[in-house]
């Protein structure tokens, strides 16, 4: 196909003498949508299972918020914050899985039929984005961290928490935050970093060569 | 597009352009596990690639497009898990067994290329031409041509180095 280069020729003989490849079977249409099934649904349920844990804390909060009269703006503060964080994980969790589609942002990228030097650069877009988003509900986190010490605090002066319970409401906090960072701390530094420069090093391998020349 | 049209599109593909699924599946995965995983991804890109089809393209180099992309995004996922050494199944491949050395010295090392070069290679070793690899990978043919050259002439030393090596 490439006439009069000699490397392609001698190769390509090489190559295409012992490539038949032969009984193959592809898989079928109804064996791919059993397939996409399977994967919409376990996708499905772990969102719901995640919505379901969700929806608990805010209806929590917000009885917390109804029936105690002795709470004070910061305390409200406090849970609007906490349910915003919530329901920002909640819509980032079905963002990434395309809400009933069970297909990440990755899958449908790969798909578009776009070049692969266009989809690597969309995918390094998307990939960045994601990461942002982490970092947006880190800072959130973080963030909520000294309402959540002013809140304990205050429950305590106001007699809702009795001291000897405060340490283990303390842990409790502690553990719930540590969980959240965790998950964050590995989702935004782990497999993201690590796909985003994999993505960027496909890029450069993709930049056009410095001397053109040589081809011949 | 309707299902139905869809599944015809998928199933002419699948007669057709079985071959493109199961090279990139080579190139690509590193052992019979991988493989199969690899395999099935590629088939699920391509049907959920049809509706994206345009009857004016040709399906050959959209089905290389979605194949290579699907597998590039894969090895991105799949890069760090530890592997095995391949040994193609016998009923997938069929080649003479008194030759078939330089073919899998060729594809050892293609498989050892980054994936990116790897793409190209086995592209420019299915027959491609270097304006249908840029049409598949982006930038000009002439670029395609360079770092094709580059290449083949990297790998076609290192694979007569080892040919002219006593066994």
């Amino acid at each position: 196909m490439n006439p009069g280069n000699r490397p392609t020729d001698e190769l390509n003989a090489l190559w295409q003498r012992h490539d038949a490849i032969t009984d193959v079977t592809p898989l079928t249409p109804d064996a791919i949508l059993r397939e996409l099934g399977r994967r919409r649904r376990r996708v499905t349920t772990g969102l719901v299972v995640v919505a379901v844990a969700f929806a608990t804390l805010t209806i929590l909060s917000i009885a917390v918020a109804v029936t105690a009269s002795d709470l004070d703006v910061r305390h409200y503060a406090y849970l609007t914050l906490l349910n915003g964080l919530i329901w920002s994980g909640w819509g980032l969790a079905c963002q990434r899985c395309r809400f009933g589609r069970g297909e990440s942002w990755a899958t449908s990228v790969a798909v578009s039929a776009m070049t692969v030097a266009d989809t690597l650069r969309l995918a390094l877009t998307e990939s960045r984005r994601h990461r942002h988003r982490l970092t947006l509900i880190g800072i959130g986190l973080l963030a909520g961290l000294p309402l959540i010490v002013w809140s304990l605090s205050l429950l305590t002066e106001l007699g809702r928490i009795p001291a000897d319970q405060l340490p283990a409401r303390i842990a409790f906090a502690a553990a719930a935050y540590a969980i959240a960072a965790g998950c964050l701390i590995a989702d935004r530094f782990g497999r993201h970093r690590n796909e985003a420069r994999q993505i960027e090093r496909m890029i450069e391998s993709t930049a056009e060569p410095e001397d053109l020349t040589s081809c011949r | 597009m309707d299902e139905q049209r869809q599944r015809l599109i998928f199933e002419r593909w699948s007669a057709d352009h079985v071959a493109i699924i199961e090279r990139t599946v080579r190139g690509f995965s590193r052992s019979d596990a991988d493989a199969d995983d690899l395999r099935q991804e590629l088939w699920l890109a391509l049907w959920r690639a049809v509706p994206a089809f345009r009857d004016d393209a040709r399906s050959s180099t959209f089905v290389y497009r979605v194949a290579h992309n699907a597998a590039l995004s894969w090895h991105r996922r799949h890069s760090n898990r530890p592997t095995e050494p391949l040994v193609a199944p016998e009923t997938v491949v069929d080649r003479p067994r008194d030759d078939g050395r330089v073919h899998r010295l060729i594809e050892r090392h293609v498989r050892d290329l980054p994936p990116i070069d790897r793409s190209l290679l086995m592209l420019s070793l299915d027959g491609l031409s270097y304006r249908d690899i840029a049409a598949i990978h982006g930038g000009t043919a002439n670029s395609v041509g360079v770092r094709l050259h580059r290449l083949r002439t990297r790998l076609l030393e290192t694979v007569r180095e080892e040919i002219d090596e006593p066994r």
